[in-house]
């Protein structure tokens, strides 16, 4: 119950805070982006406009789930406001939670946002491509940056804000390169290197897996057993660097 | 009410570094219905006592122990206790009132029920034409002030008060002691850091001096003063010419001077027992 009310207050900060217009903006950059390379390249302009559409949400998904997560406690302990929270009959589960959820509400808003944009410059091809499939890229956008924001929360919560935005970061860099590194012919070589991989896998995030944009663009159908098992391999994902942060928080010293 | 037993802490400058004790054996109690002052020079550990009272941060050893009347679980703990952190800032995009309400909201009261406890205390402390104002427009003074309303609203039995004068003017100050006064009256037991001896002497009927990391004292304010002052008295008056002169003198001496004074027709302006600094004390202490 605490959390909740923490997550609202937490929401409200942010929406009051001019944050919000920077979405607005983005998505409109998106918006025309997706314009001028589509007039700027030959081919299939529908594709054109969704492989840059998609790509920029999946970006500066990871940016603001960067950018919101080092946020989530550092500032608060900046700003001593975390200090008056669990001063009060707040526990630090429910404390660290709240903010969490706050923040990812103000996360999903703002990928919302930026996605209808480039929905809309998709929209007004009036392509006949305009797939189904394109929803489920978004959430799995959605869910990338969600993961990215509680990674970067994990950071800040053992280093500084600067040194949680590069680490998240390169966890993101990470996330996309590892499944890709698997297919490689040197790796298929070396079986041990491959083992190595296998367990980077494990522990850090495989963006490839959430990653659909490919078939929206050839048009492969995927069935729906496939895109769920993704989305909830996301979200355990999200849900075990939670947990983590939680445990860290409970024995983090708040000095 | 509270007690420190043997509270040891140490912190190191970097992962690596070597650690150094800032808190060695620290014990004393808050008593129930005192105002207690916490005096310590910069770094003497005086926020770090509070953090480890508020659970903040963990003491390497010793224990605090809460008597039964504040409750057992520490949220049911933190229930009766009203807290201001040092240098508070809060959050930049929420109103004073908003703020006000969503600390309130997570004491389990509902905002509309404290009202006119919102409405009285923010007069008093002159905060309340800023209440619909978002705190990032917020001086420091007034960020002090509407934290101190924060700590009281929900009528803490003990308040835990962190440098509370740092950063407000003479006026608010006053209002500020005045408003500790009043609370402890009404039976909330009190206890603040400063650096200041002067604030006090005002306010304060015990007082715990931490030098160092180790206290030093622990006991009677009245006691404490009248040990370590020097006895001397200012006395400023004003000649015939229009000139103002100030002159410190032994106690014995002003009555002597005073009748000089009113003889030669020079007007007394003031006679003021000197309130020893904090460093007079602590060196006397020492000794
Ligand atoms: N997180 C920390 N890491 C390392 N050293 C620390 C940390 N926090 C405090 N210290 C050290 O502990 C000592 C006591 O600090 P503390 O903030 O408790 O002092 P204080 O009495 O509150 O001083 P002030 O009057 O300046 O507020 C200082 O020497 C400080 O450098
Ligand atoms: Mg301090």
């Amino acid at each position: 119950m605490k959390a909740l009310t923490i997550a609202k207050y937490t929401f409200i900060e942010v929406l009051k805070s001019r944050i919000m217009y920077l979405s607005l903006f983005l998505g409109a950059l998106v918006f025309v982006l997706s314009f001028v390379a589509r007039e700027f390249t030959y081919g299939v302009p529908d594709r054109v406009t969704l492989d840059v559409g998609l790509g920029l949400i999946s970006l500066t998904g990871a940016g603001l789930g960067v950018f919101f997560g080092i946020n989530i406690v550092s500032k608060e302990i900046e700003n001593r406001t975390l200090y008056m929270v669990l001063s009060r009959p707040v526990g630090r589960k429910s404390y660290f939670l709240g903010r969490v959820v706050g923040m990812s509400y103000v996360l999903i808003l703002n990928m919302m946002i930026i996605s209808a944009f480039t929905l809309l410059g998709y929209v007004t091809l009036k392509s006949n491509a305009f797939d189904s499939l394109i929803y489920w890229v978004i959430i799995n956008s959605l869910i990338e940056s969600l993961i990215i924001l509680v990674v970067a929360v994990l950071f800040s919560l053992v280093t500084n804000m600067t040194m949680s935005a590069v680490y998240s970061i390169i966890v993101y860099v990470i996330g996309y390169s590892l499944g890709e590194s698997m297919k490689l012919q040197y790796v298929e070589n070396h079986p041990g290197l491959g083992v190595i991989i296998n367990v980077a896998n494990t522990v850090f995030p495989n963006f490839n897996r959430l990653n659909l944009k490919e078939y929206v663009l050839y048009n492969s159908g995927l069935d729906s057993i496939y895109l769920s098992m993704n989305v909830l391999y996301g979200l355990g994902y999200f849900v075990a660097i939670l947990l983590l942060g939680l445990f860290v928080f409970n024995k983090k010293e708040l000095v | 009410m509270i007690k420190f037993n043997k509270i040891s802490k140490s912190f190191k400058s970097d992962f690596w570094g070597k650690s150094n004790l800032i808190l060695n054996d620290v014990s004393f109690e808050i008593e129930s219905g005192n105002i207690i002052g916490f005096l310590g020079a910069n770094g003497a550990g005086k926020t770090t006592t509070l953090k480890i009272l508020m659970d903040f941060i963990k003491q390497d050893s010793g224990e605090v122990v809460f008597s039964k009347e504040l409750g057992d679980k520490r949220t049911e703990i933190n229930r009766s206790i009203g807290y201001l952190p040092e240098h508070p800032y809060f959050y930049p995009d929420l109103s004073g009132r908003e703020f006000l309400k969503f600390l309130i909201e997570l004491n389990d009261i509902k905002f509309e029920s404290v009202l006119r406890e919102v409405d009285e205390w923010t007069k008093k402390l002159k905060i309340d034409h800023a209440l619909n104002r978002k705190i990032r427009s917020y001086s420091k003074g007034m960020l002090q002030r509407i934290g101190f309303v924060a700590a009281i609203i929900h009528k803490p039995k003990i308040l835990i008060l962190d440098e509370p004068l740092s950063g407000v003017d003479p006026v608010g100050r006053s209002i500020l002691k005045q408003a500790m006064r009043d609370l402890n009256k009404e039976g909330t037991t009190i206890f603040f850091s400063s650096h200041i001896v002067a604030d006090l002497e005002e306010v304060c009927n015990r007082v715990i001096i931490l030098e160092k990391g180790v206290v030093i004292y622990s006991g009677d304010k009245v006691e404490l003063l009248e040990k370590h002052s020097s006895g001397n008295y200012k006395v400023t008056y004003r000649q015939e010419d229009g000139l103002s002169i100030t002159k410190t003198v032994l106690s014995k001496d002003k009555d002597q001077l005073i009748l000089n004074l009113v003889n030669n027709s020079a007007s007394i302006e003031s006679l003021i027992l000197e309130t020893p600094s904090l460093e007079d004390v602590v060196y006397n202490l020492k000794k």
